[in-house]
């Protein structure tokens, strides 16, 4: 199709993750799914805001599952979730690189190197060669915008999922984004046409799909050799850098006289146009946050490069980094002075919880959300914090380790969103394999994903646009477990009498569910108008 | 760029028209001096683009910085938003996720010509707002040599009718520091503020405007 040399019809100032959705709008995406993490969960409300079909589904593994399934369909998904949210979705994600799609389907890893907001800072490039799936990676919103076009663009022409990979200061930097307006081809009218071979992988299925994977891996590599997304920026001869991602933005600030190449496909690579730039510049330095992922490529291909010292491989990068990269300054860096840490808001539901397992100086399992800041002073509540769902299997393996007296003061304690997301397979190892001591288990039910901004889930009954949907209630559900003791309470109403109740509960020796119900303070205003929004009209 | 007969659809096509330049009104605002070649070297995924090295053009750095709650990225939004209607490159970088819990929250925002990174580095900032005395010493390492810093205390004898729209009338100050056109700041408090805040918000940064000595002290970062 000829496009008109014409101008953008559209300038914005967009984050990188409002591009994503507008992007996704723009290609006719049928359904975006995901779970709320920071920094990616503006995604898909900026989707929903736009008039996309949006949801938040209970976890990551579940969202890309019923992305998989609208591919299947022959129809456009997105999946959306933070870094450690594609660990949970690691296993549909291996497979679903061998049963290929009919559709599109775009998954986006929103990592986060230095953890603004994050309890690791795990690389998800090595997802993209572990599972086999093409990643591209944007720089600005502009490429943000730009890749998950071409995102949807590759993995219909090759019938796989593609890993959009993007970081921090992409999702949450503004920058413009001038869109063409072109009308990309609508998508397919979903049908289900059957394809047994390709999409049941038995092992007799799954082997030749192993080998169709690898052969569709080596064309996209041909393609993003030919004509793949690559930024190269004449510059000295003397040093050259090899930069993808934000990283880029730094790079050509820091070292404006550098060459630098820059692969906006960053798996599978363009290793030869690696190769061709190295050998053209004196120094070719890799600039890259995290693992040395792209260092560790270029040199398995026998291509002479310089990686970052290891102290680079801690946190984001900034300009002033790259130009210490550059210099090869390995003396300590300067630390900014701290600011103010972040704390339970005054008056926040969570504050009651937490002093009374400090008066009762409980062994605490923690998990991840708002109330993980019990681990600060003047709560300093909280013992272990693993990954979401972790309270629950953490604490038991405790009760199950520890001398009975010490076992006995173990409890776990976990949010509503994140015991949806991953608490409720602890629960059924609680009653098949309980401890000789019992165990306490607290869900902290503040009606919200607080921590990421607020946002509904399965537990609320709302849907992503805050509508009226079925709902899941946590204490019918445990009961129906065969949780017989189940307690459902305000901890704000009378804090002597909850602390009475978790201290009956570590004394009895049972299994013990205690629901501390009580809407977060921030949200508890737009719960009321949701409400009553959905009141059925008279 | 390489043509080929698949995919059928293309993503980009029309680089050159990323310029910012080019979409400055015909009407002269400001003279951004972008050259299409600084297009074609941004990174726009634009397939073997190869070019020469960037021209280094000004830049104007702000750090806006506070308390979660207090607005500290609204003000860098409104920022931003004036700068993008004057045709400038504009890139706003802001860490959040704890931002509502109290804690230290900054936001930059970058705009000239053409900007690379997203964040402002220590002691480069040409303004730095700072929206709590305490946050003045834990932020001040950013300010570059005779850049200015714009604090609460400078609005002392104004009162403002919400307490809560502190950061707009600290932008008000600012506002005096740049050359945009007044008309220009109301269309991006506009663009940014729910209808039924804008006018306690307009008249907050009028009065943060009007404390500002006109042209006041310290440089006019060039841009």
């Amino acid at each position: 199709m000829e496009m008109p040399n014409q101008c953008p019809e559209r300038r914005l100032l967009l984050s990188g993750d409002e591009a994503v959705a507008l992007a996704a709008l723009d290609a006719g995406m049928q359904l975006g799914t995901g779970y709320p993490g920071t920094p990616s969960t503006e995604i898909l409300e900026a989707f929903a805001a736009l008039g996309g079909l949006a949801q938040w589904a209970p976890n990551e593994k579940v969202a890309l599952e019923v992305a998989i399934g609208v591919a299947f369909a022959g129809g456009r998904a997105l999946a959306t979730m933070k870094h450690v949210g594609l660990n949970v979705a690691a296993d549909p994600l291996f497979t679903a690189a061998y049963t290929g799609v009919t559709g599109a389907l775009v998954i986006v890893s929103a990592d986060d190197p230095g953890m603004a907001s994050s309890q690791n800072e795990q690389d998800n490039r090595r997802y993209a060669v572990a599972a086999g799936v093409p990643m591209f990676e944007p720089a600005d919103s502009q490429e943000a915008y730009d890749f998950t076009l071409r995102s949807i663009e590759v993995s219909e022409r090759w019938g796989l999922p593609v890993l959009l990979r993007i970081t921090t200061r992409v999702c949450h930097s503004k920058s413009v984004v001038a869109t063409p307006g072109y009308p990309a081809p609508p998508p397919r009218v979903p049908a289900f046409e059957r394809d047994i071979a390709a999409r049941v992988m038995i092992p007799a299925y799954a082997r030749p799909a192993h080998r169709r994977l690898r052969r569709k891996l080596a064309e996209i590599a041909r393609w993003n050799e030919a004509e793949g997304p690559t930024v190269v920026v004449e510059g000295d001869a003397a040093l050259g850098v090899i930069a993808a991602g934000v990283c880029y933005q730094h790079v050509r600030e820091a070292l404006p006289d550098a060459g630098v190449f820059k692969p906006g496909m960053t798996y599978p690579l363009p290793v030869e146009r690696m190769r061709e730039f190295a050998a053209r510049v004196g120094r070719c330095l890799v600039v890259e946050e995290g693992d040395p992922y792209l260092a560790d490529a270029a040199r398995a291909s026998g291509i002479r490069v310089e990686a970052a010292p290891e102290a680079f491989r801690f946190g984001e990068l900034n300009v002033a980094r790259v130009r210490r990269m550059a210099a090869r300054d390995e003396s300590p860096e300067p630390q900014p002075p701290a600011g103010k840490p972040p704390e339970l808001c005054p008056s926040c539901p969570h504050r009651a919880v937490f002093t009374a397992l400090r008066n009762l100086d409980c062994i605490v399992a923690g998990d991840i959300g708002c109330y993980s800041l019990g681990v600060l002073p003047p709560f300093e509540a909280i013992d272990t914090l693993v990954c979401m769902g972790a309270a629950i299997g953490v604490g038991l393996g405790m009760r199950h380790a520890l001398p009975p007296e010490q076992a006995r003061r173990v409890v776990s304690v976990i949010g509503d969103s994140t015991f949806v997301h991953s608490g409720i397979t602890g629960l059924v190892e609680m009653i098949y394999n309980p401890p000789p001591t019992g165990h306490v288990v607290l869900i902290l039910d503040n009606g919200t994903t607080a921590m990421t901004g607020m946002q509904e889930h399965p537990g609320t009954g709302r849907t992503l646009d805050h509508h009226h949907t079925g709902k899941f209630v946590f204490e019918e559900v445990a009961r129906a477990m065969g949780i017989r003791r189940v307690h459902v309470t305000d901890p704000t109403l009378e804090p002597a009498g909850f602390e009475a109740l978790i201290k009956a509960c570590l004394d009895s020796g049972e299994l013990e569910l205690i629901i501390a119900r009580r809407d977060c303070l921030l949200a508890a205003g737009a719960i009321r108008r949701y409400e009553k929004a959905n009141e059925p009209a008279r | 760029m390489s043509q080929h007969a698949e995919p059928t659809w293309r993503t980009h096509s029309c680089v050159p028209c990323r310029d910012s330049s080019r979409h400055l009104p015909a009407d002269g605002k400001p003279d951004v001096g972008t050259s299409a070649d600084a297009a074609r070297d941004s990174a726009c995924a634009t397939s073997g683009i190869t070019s020469g090295a960037p021209r280094q053009s000004g830049v104007t750095n702000i750090v806006v910085a506070g308390l979660g709650g207090q607005g500290v990225l609204k003000a860098s939004d409104i920022i931003a938003g004036a700068a993008f209607l004057a045709g400038l490159d504009v890139k706003k970088s802001e860490v959040h996720g704890m931002s509502q819990r109290g804690g230290s929250v900054a936001s930059d925002v970058r705009f000239g010509a053409r900007v690379f990174s997203p964040m402002v580095s220590q002691g480069e900032a040409d303004i730095l707002l700072v929206l709590d005395p305490g946050q003045i010493e834990v932020n001040r390492a950013l300010l570059a040599p005779g850049g200015v810093l714009i604090e609460p205390g400078m609005l002392e004898g104004r009162r403002l009718r919400s307490s809560k729209a502190l950061n707009v009338a600290l932008v008000g100050v600012l506002s005096r520091h740049l050359d945009f056109p007044e008309a220009l700041w109301t269309q991006a408090l506009r663009s940014n503020l729910a209808p039924k805040l804008l006018e306690l918000n307009l008249e907050a940064f009028a009065i943060g405007r009007d404390a500002a000595e006109p042209g006041g002290a310290g440089p006019r970062p060039a841009y």
